[in-house]
């Protein structure tokens, strides 16, 4: 290069800044946009990496079926790879606080390995003090200094787990442990744990460590999500494996005689308990039957006194009836007596008319005594004398009577005395038994309450007696049941897992993912449009500089000199824009998501966002290959020509006829502007492609923006509220007895809101076909009639309706798609992986679904599959509920049930989780603009300048403004209409491009847009034109009219 | 008051700290119907009062009456309906949109003036009767200079303003033009204002104003004008 060229070439970049800059700019764009979301996955890893290494995270973290011991530390550091061991404890307790329960994970603080980082306060320095998650401080109320208790929401005693069941708060603290908000599930309370509390170790009272933390040596110098991390954690991994069965051989034995000794311990107490029970009830017995024996003997009595009062009774009846003989009696002795008295009488009368014959007889003779002869006399005397006989013997007659009559009343008397003192005897004793009676009733009436008394205590007895034997029973068959499951508790199994076991960390390898493959395509968009951009303003400047460029070679410079110059301004702008780009992207994307991230993943402590050369380079690459390319492309044509052709002034633009002309009827009806802006369409067909490209790339960047954000909502709307038709899963313990599980379902079934059930068997299996392996749900329900109610059972394509029989599975849309199988073919199943595979089973129906891989089947599939039958042991619930909080802490307070999976939360979880592509779909409208406004700027640009001539003889032949720009824009309006139309086509292929990409196996987008997004698509399309169009129309304004006047250059 | 009154008008144009007086106190009076050539060498101000007659610029001071109202005063708005419906422009490259026919060339003003003329009669008038669907890009200088007086005439203008009208053009379709121009003239009345360097135009004019250095040199008024016919240069 010449130096006259030289300086022609700064002054031509000085000249024509603008379209420099828009070149430029679409170069920062492109670069940025492409280096920044490129470098953001490896910044979103680094950062991660970062706080995991800050706080010595684990690289694998053991876990036993029967926990893990001291020994087991000493063993695992001795594995080849390990650098530490540490143990730790963790049990999930309740605290109750804020009018709420809270499901609180408690970790023992840990001196080494996965460390706490504490913000606030102090570490613990006694056993009672604890570090506070800052959930716990928000969902509790509680604060620094404030002191918890907690409990530990089963029937287990906390104290059996912890030496103290209050601690203070002494410190605020986090852990890369928990990156989000997350923080697992729990078999207490509402079975979702909603923070935790860190404590001291001496805090814990187990015998054993519930994990162990191992940290890999070399492994904090790796990225934790490299391939090389994960070889190298395998490989210990590995390694720690081959010592778990020995180990856990160890911890076997170690179980069982602690176990057996617990349960001997356990025995000994229940018989000593049950024996103290039984001497119990024996007193209580003997209590009662000695009550009851003093009741006998009153009892007795009374009835003794009774028969007396009885006998009493049949005297006096006795005598009574005997009163009307005796009184008989009486009328007879009175008769006789009378009848006596009467001949008494006439013997008295008798006696006295003898003694007066007498009287008179001896008068006589005393007076005739003198008279009378002695013979005389002595009859007289003699007769006298007889007579006097006669009346002694009247008179003995007389005495004898009078005797018997004295005796006649005498008895008479006794009699009648007899008679008359009996009624008032009998009415006596009468009243006496009435007496007698009515204290014996009285006394009665006592005994019998008394009785009743003691019958209810009898019945009291009874019932304690039942119940305590109930309760006996019930605690043997506690013993029984718990000396049977230690029976059954087989060898322990460790779990030996790599980081992937935290939640989080998958999770955010997975959000990386998705972020890495929209920076892949987005930008290619940005490059294309930069590529046309470079490509029409390269073009328009050889046009304008064509006589220039016929001089240059007439004066005798090469094509190649000059063609440099070109390509110098599309590779210098470009080179200018992608390193601002670069820097720029790389700068503020990485950083600007990890922080959008870090509204998530809240404890991701640092943020490394280190600059990345390699996605720097592609991007500088890509842009200027696009660039320079087209520059050169735009540059040839015009340099083929000879220079006297080129020094002559470029013919005037040849308007010509277009199709559309061929339609009269439609053409005549045009204005002189249409008509311009239809040839113009024509005529310039670089810039139309260009602002096609622009306007459709501006389109459909927002179309699959906003289309993310449909497809990620549809999903987790389909799944929990089209294909899940229940509204909980509420897992069962399965060691429950028939009664008491009948007696949990009742229970279940009676909760208010809970409107129907269905038994299901469920677990994790893992599908086969082939040497494909999947993760499977297998879904077993008892009666396979209902279970179209809770789950939907249909193709999403064919809409056909399916039930699991007895001769095939139905599995789930993206496992037959990851298997690559469809209805008709066969898969088999594994119980786990490493175990081996069923027998082929033939697949009767893929159904729709979005989240998780399921294959439904029935009780015989299943047993014909795996051997066992498929006992209960989830219920999928269908309940009306407006408060999940309480209904799911309810179910849990059941006993056997092992935690509540509310639909509604885990919707609200998923779609928290995909909220975070928010950030994303403002990212795309936010590029969208400016790709909008580079395109159209540029676009107008150029048109303007170019037709300034023709635009300044508009304005002088009288033009108001407002015509002006109706004239100019007509033609953008046309472009960004069909660039609009294209743009709508290519973003539902792009936004099926991303969310294939973004897609996880375990997942499948709804591919659907909503209507409202594509209107919302075009709007912000529209308002991006006219801003650009508004901005223009200043440089409309300013375009002078004296140009006209001006000679064409 | 003459049709066109030009009083005292100064135009200043300002560069940096320099101030340029392209016209300086100028005046003069154009009467309806009259064909005036405005004459000067390059920079004497020829262009600045095109420009201000025009409603294209405006005056630093003074005041210019056309009709007796006063432009001088007009704001952009009016500026521009005063062009849109009292002025023709004819321009020395013709300033013809490439993109439109003859025929939509001229109705480009048509289709905008009140009052305005058909623009197919237009054409006719000018003789290009035969050429109204063709392209610019299909027309010679001449023609294309047609079109655009066409176009200038079809607005039924208050006046005509030709910027060098045969600049572009060769000797004969030159004076072809501009004896069309003439015609016009005298046909229809309008008044005509010719802007050019060239002084052997001046006789065909009702009136000569001969520029220097932003003021009027000379005024001449020619009252027996000569027919184009007869000019050469």
């Amino acid at each position: 290069m010449t130096k006259p060229m030289k300086k022609d070439f700064l002054r031509e970049v000085r000249y024509t800044f603008a379209r420099f800059l828009s070149i430029l700019l679409i170069a920062v764009l492109g670069t940025a946009f492409f280096s920044g979301i490129k470098a953001s996955a490896p910044a979103m890893r680094e950062s991660a990496d970062a706080t995991y290494d800050s706080e010595n995270f684990m690289d694998i973290c053991i876990q036993g079926t029967l926990g893990v011991t001291e020994k087991d530390v000493e063993e695992v550091s001795k594995v080849i790879g390990v650098s530490d061991v540490e143990g730790a404890y963790t049990a999930d307790v309740m605290c109750s606080a804020n009018g709420a329960e809270t499901v609180t994970s408690l970790l023992s603080l840990t001196d080494r390995i996965n460390l706490v980082r504490v913000t606030e306060g102090r570490f613990p320095e006694k056993y009672d003090e604890c570090i506070a998650d800052r959930k716990f401080l928000e969902k509790t109320g509680y604060k620094l200094g404030d002191t918890v208790s907690l409990y530990s929401g089963n029937s287990n005693d906390i104290l059996d787990t912890l030496a103290a069941n209050s601690f203070t708060i002494v410190g605020v603290g986090n852990t890369a442990y928990y990156l989000s908000d997350d923080r697992g599930t729990a078999e207490i309370g509402s079975g979702t744990v909603d923070a935790f509390l860190v404590i001291p170790k001496e805090a814990f009272r187990l015998s054993y460590f519930t994990r162990l933390y191992v940290t890999v040596a070399d492994a904090a110098g790796l990225n934790c999500f490299s391939s090389k991390y994960d070889r190298l954690v395998k490989q210990v991994i590995n390694n720690i494996k081959t010592i778990s069965d020995t180990r856990c051989d160890v911890r076997y034995a170690e179980f069982q005689s602690e176990a057996t000794a617990l349960i001997n311990r356990a025995e000994d107490k229940f018989s000593e308990q049950k024996q103290k029970a039984l001497d119990q009830l024996e007193r209580a017995y003997k209590e009662l039957s000695d009550a009851q024996s003093a009741l006998d003997i009153a009892q007795n009595e009374i009835n003794s006194k009774k028969q007396e009062i009885a006998d009493a009774q049949e005297m006096l009846n006795m005598q009574e009836q005997n009163l009307p003989e005796n009184k008989a009696r009486v009328a007879e002795a009175k008769k006789s007596l009378e009848e006596i008295q009467a001949q008494y009488t006439a013997t008295r009368s008798q006696l006295n008319a003898n003694n007066q014959v007498i009287s008179k007889m001896e008068e006589e003779l005393r007076r005739a005594a003198s008279s009378m002869t002695a013979s005389d006399y002595a009859d007289a005397a003699f007769t006298i004398y007889s007579y006097k006989a006669q009346s002694q013997f009247y008179q003995s007659q007389l005495d004898a009577i009078s005797l018997a009559i004295d005796q006649g009343n005498k008895r008479i008397a006794a009699y009648e005395q007899a008679l008359n003192g009996s009624p008032e005897a009998i009415a006596d004793a009468r009243a006496k038994i009435a007496t007698g009676d009515a204290e014996l009733q009285k006394a009665q009436r006592d005994l019998t309450e008394k009785q009743a008394t003691l019958n209810k205590k009898k019945e009291e007895y009874e019932l304690s007696k039942n119940e305590m034997s109930a309760e006996f029973d019930d605690a043997q068959a506690r013993l029984d049941a718990y000396k049977q499951k230690i029976d059954a508790t087989g060898k322990p199994k460790w779990y030996v897992n790599g980081r992937d076991v935290v939640g989080t960390f998958a999770a955010f390898d997975n959000d990386a993912d998705g972020i890495s493959a929209i920076g892949t395509v987005f930008p290619i968009i940005f490059f294309l449009v930069a590529a046309l951009v470079s490509l029409t303003t390269v073009t328009r400047m050889v046009e304008e500089q064509r006589s220039q460029i016929g001089t240059l070679k007439a004066v005798g410079y090469g094509k190649k000199s000059i063609t440099v110059k070109y390509l110098l301004y599309a590779f210098s702008a470009t080179l200018a824009g992608s390193v601002i780009g670069v820097i720029l992207g790389e700068s503020i994307i990485p950083s600007i998501v990890v922080n959008t991230y870090k509204v998530v993943y809240v404890n991701l402590t640092k943020t490394a966002a280190p600059f990345n050369l390699l996605y720097a380079l592609i991007a500088v690459a890509a842009a200027l290959a696009c660039t320079t390319g087209a520059a050169f492309f735009a540059s040839r044509r015009n340099l083929k020509q000879t220079p006297a052709l080129l020094m002559r002034p470029e013919a005037p633009v040849s308007g010509k006829k277009i199709l559309l002309e061929k339609f009269r009827w439609f053409w005549v009806r045009l204005s002189y502007g249409q008509k311009a802006a239809f040839r113009n369409l024509a005529r310039y067909k670089k810039r139309l492609f260009m602002t096609l490209f622009g306007v459709a790339g501006c389109t459909a960047l927002l179309v699959v923006g906003f289309g993310i954000r449909d497809s990620v909502s549809s999903m987790t709307e389909k799944q929990y509220n089209k294909i899940m038709n229940y509204q909980a899963s509420v897992t069962i313990d399965t060691s429950l007895g028939r009664t008491e599980k009948r007696h949990l379902l009742s229970e279940i079934q009676t909760t208010p809101g809970v409107s129907d059930y269905l038994q299901v068997y469920r677990s994790n299996a893992v599908a086969v076909k082939g040497s494909t392996e999947k993760d499977v749900f297998i879904v077993v329900p008892q009666n396979v009639d209902y279970l179209g109610d809770y789950i939907s059972l249909t193709s999403r394509i064919s809409h056909e309706s399916y039930l699991p029989d007895d001769n095939g599975v139905i599995i789930t849309e993206k496992l037959a798609k990851l298997l690559g199988v469809s209805v008709g073919d066969t898969l088999a199943f594994k119980s786990d992986r490493d175990s081996g595979a069923t027998v082929e089973i033939e697949i009767k129906g893929i159904t729709e679904n979005y989240l998780n891989h399921y294959a439904y089947m029935t009780p015989g599939v299943y047993k014909l599959l795996f051997g066992e039958s498929a006992e209960l042991n989830t219920l999928l619930l269908r309940c009306i509920t407006p408060e999940p909080d309480v209904f799911s802490r309810q179910l849990m307070s059941y006993n056997g049930v092992t935690s509540v999976t509310m639909n509604s939360d885990a919707q609200q979880k998923a779609n928290d989780t995909l909220d975070k592509l928010m950030v994303v779909v403002i990212l795309m409208i936010v590029s969208a603009g400016l790709l909008a406004f580079v395109v159209l700027y540029n676009l107008n640009n150029i048109n303007i300048t170019e037709r300034r001539r023709e635009l300044a003889t508009l304005k002088v032949i009288g033009f108001y403004p407002d015509e002006l720009k109706k004239y100019v824009y007509r033609e953008n309006f046309i472009m960004t209409f069909f660039g609009m139309l294209i743009g709508l086509a290519v973003g539902v292929v792009l936004h099926l491009f991303v969310m294939r990409s973004v897609e996880t196996d375990m997942m499948m987008f709804g591919m659907d847009i909503k209507w409202y997004s594509f209107v919302l698509s075009i709007a912000i399309t529209m308002l991006f034109t006219f801003i650009v169009n508004f901005l223009m129309s200043f440089k409309l304004k300013k375009i002078d009219m004296v140009e006209s006047l001006k000679s064409i250059e | 008051m003459a049709f066109i009154e030009v009083r005292n008008v100064t135009k200043t144009y300002k560069t940096g700290e320099i101030e340029i007086k392209a016209v300086d106190e100028i005046g003069f009076g154009i009467d309806k119907g009259e064909f005036v050539v405005i004459v000067g060498p390059s920079g004497a101000g020829k262009t600045t009062i095109l420009n201000i007659l025009g409603g294209m610029d405006t005056a630093t001071s003074g005041s210019i009456y056309v009709d007796n109202v006063e432009i001088t005063k007009f704001n952009e708005k009016q500026l521009t309906s005063y062009r849109r419906d009292d002025v023709g422009f004819v321009f020395q490259f013709y300033n013809l949109v490439g993109n439109l026919t003859a025929l939509e060339n001229v109705e480009l003003s048509t289709q905008i003036a009140k009052g305005s003329l058909s623009a197919a009669d237009m054409l006719k008038e000018v003789g290009l009767s035969n050429r109204l669907d063709n392209f610019p890009s299909q027309l010679s200088g001449g023609e294309q200079q047609r079109v655009s007086i066409a176009r200038a005439l079809a607005k039924n203008p208050k006046l005509m303003l030709c910027d060098e009208p045969t600049g572009a053009l060769d000797y004969i379709t030159g004076k072809s033009i501009l004896k069309l121009l003439q015609d016009t003239c005298r046909e229809k009345g309008v008044t005509v204002i010719v802007i050019t360097h060239n002084s052997a135009l001046a006789p065909m004019a009702d009136k000569v104003i001969k520029i220097k250095n932003g003021r009027v040199d000379k005024l001449l008024i020619n009252e027996r004008p000569t027919p184009v016919e007869y000019i050469e240069w």
